[in-house]
């Protein structure tokens, strides 16, 4: 039998995701984490960038934004500010996001507007890799 | 005659007015039924926050954060305050809003805070009170959802890094009963590591013997966090004072319908026995005008 650790994926509406999984994959500010049973204690902040997790053979994609992963070796939770399969996506939502964050990052701003600015357009981009387009 | 006509006036216009007070009545019940299922289900995400925030500050005491109490800004002490008020919508809930203005008198000096008011009649009242009232800062209580408090929780401590406050305050009501509100105020920032071992659950020496690694780093997870924690605590008071609001509502305009419906019955009373006296006044006049024979 593969052996596994539970994964919970939880924001604030709902309990995204509850069950077993073999093996993951997070993506933390400096590159892809894979992670298996048994892992070191750990808690890090996640980039936003699509997590991918292995259940019964089959690996399952989802969209994280503003989240973090506490890691223990049989038990893994990660908490996001949302959560999406890519069948929840509206690509259309997406592309019009990804189109208005590109064009506020022709004009000038601040940095604090230039920096909600970058972050609409990766949070975009995530959704449009996550959806495959 | 006209006494007749006046009575059934009134019948009608207090008629219609119960009509709306018992509608008011009946959506304060639903919506503050549908905000209360809205804040259980977000309940898990922050008792997790909270619960590994008390870790790393169990695991790692002397990280060096500014929302920490004691390792606040320079200067910051000698500033005054930053208060999140939660007042009403919107007025027709009894004596809702007073009893919130009441608590800023007693707990924040007037001259030195600064009030980021949600809720127009509360933010209206506030102004009108004398505290400076950040006019930029607009949102409403109704509906509360996690997308609103989420940028109240991130513009609290955006600012409260600036170093200008010495504190943050949330003041909101809470719901002790059906039929009992009570506002009170809550600390936001900064923030006692003793408080957090009491909501996130983890004790200091529970913590000792397990060794976490934090990515990028302990202080850059616990300030990212940081914001969270607040959005969990500014939700759950925007839920609140929402519920508060409508049961404050619902109890007025309960009152309402009820003295609506003893005027009603008062009016129904003077108006039989002024048709009654009309009647019998006829009656007479009839059997009085009837002629000798």
């Amino acid at each position: 039998m593969t052996k596994t650790f539970l994964l919970s994926i939880t924001t604030p509406e709902k309990q995204f995701y509850n069950g077993p999984a073999e093996s993951l994959v997070i993506t933390s500010h400096d590159g892809e984490k894979g992670i298996w049973p048994g892992h070191l204690s750990m808690v890090v902040a996640l980039a936003i960038a699509p997590v991918r997790f292995k259940v019964a053979g089959q690996w399952k994609l989802a969209a994280l934004t503003g989240g973090f992963a506490r890691v223990r070796s049989d038990r893994v939770i990660i908490l996001a500010d949302t959560a999406e399969w890519p069948e929840e996506i509206e690509i259309n939502r997406a592309l019009s996001a990804e189109k208005r964050a590109e064009e506020r990052l022709q004009t000038r701003l601040s940095r604090v507007e230039y920096l909600r600015s970058r972050i609409a357009l990766e949070r975009a981009h995530l959704r449009l890799t996550v959806k495959g387009k | 005659m006209s006494n007749l006509h006046e009575i059934q006036d009134r019948i009608n216009s207090v008629k219609s007015t119960r009509k709306i007070t018992r509608a008011m009545y009946l959506i304060a019940a639903s919506k503050s039924q549908k905000a209360k299922a809205q804040l259980a289900s977000t309940l898990p995400y922050f008792l997790e926050v909270a619960s590994t925030l008390s870790e790393i500050l169990a695991a790692s005491a002397f990280i060096d954060t500014h929302f920490l109490a004691g390792r606040e800004k320079r200067g910051a002490s000698e500033k005054g305050g930053l208060y999140v008020v939660f007042g009403g919508d919107k007025g027709m809930a009894g004596g809702y809003n007073q009893r919130v203005i009441a608590l800023m008198r007693e707990r924040v000096d007037k001259a030195s805070a600064t009030v980021l008011a949600a809720g127009m009649t509360g933010k209206v009242r506030l102004s009108r009170e004398g505290y400076r009232v950040d006019p930029d800062f607009f949102y409403p209580i109704m509906n509360p959802s996690i997308y609103r408090s989420r940028s109240i929780a991130g513009l609290v401590a955006e600012r409260y890094l600036t170093g200008q406050y010495k504190e943050v305050g949330l003041i909101y009501t809470s719901v002790v009963s059906p039929i009992k509100q009570t506002p009170v105020f809550a600390r936001l920032l900064p923030l006692h590591p003793e408080e957090f071992a009491e909501i996130g659950g983890v004790r200091p020496e529970a913590a000792k013997y397990n060794i976490i690694k934090y990515e990028p780093s302990a202080r850059e997870v616990f300030d990212h966090l940081v914001p969270h924690y607040l959005n969990g605590i500014i939700y759950s008071a925007l839920v609140e004072a929402y519920v508060s609001e409508q049961l404050a509502r619902i109890y007025a305009m309960d009152n309402a319908t009820k003295s609506a419906d003893d005027m009603m019955a008062s009016l129904a009373l003077r108006f039989n026995r002024a048709r009654q006296a009309k009647i019998t006044q006829e009656i007479s006049e009839i059997v009085g005008g009837i002629p000798e024979s």
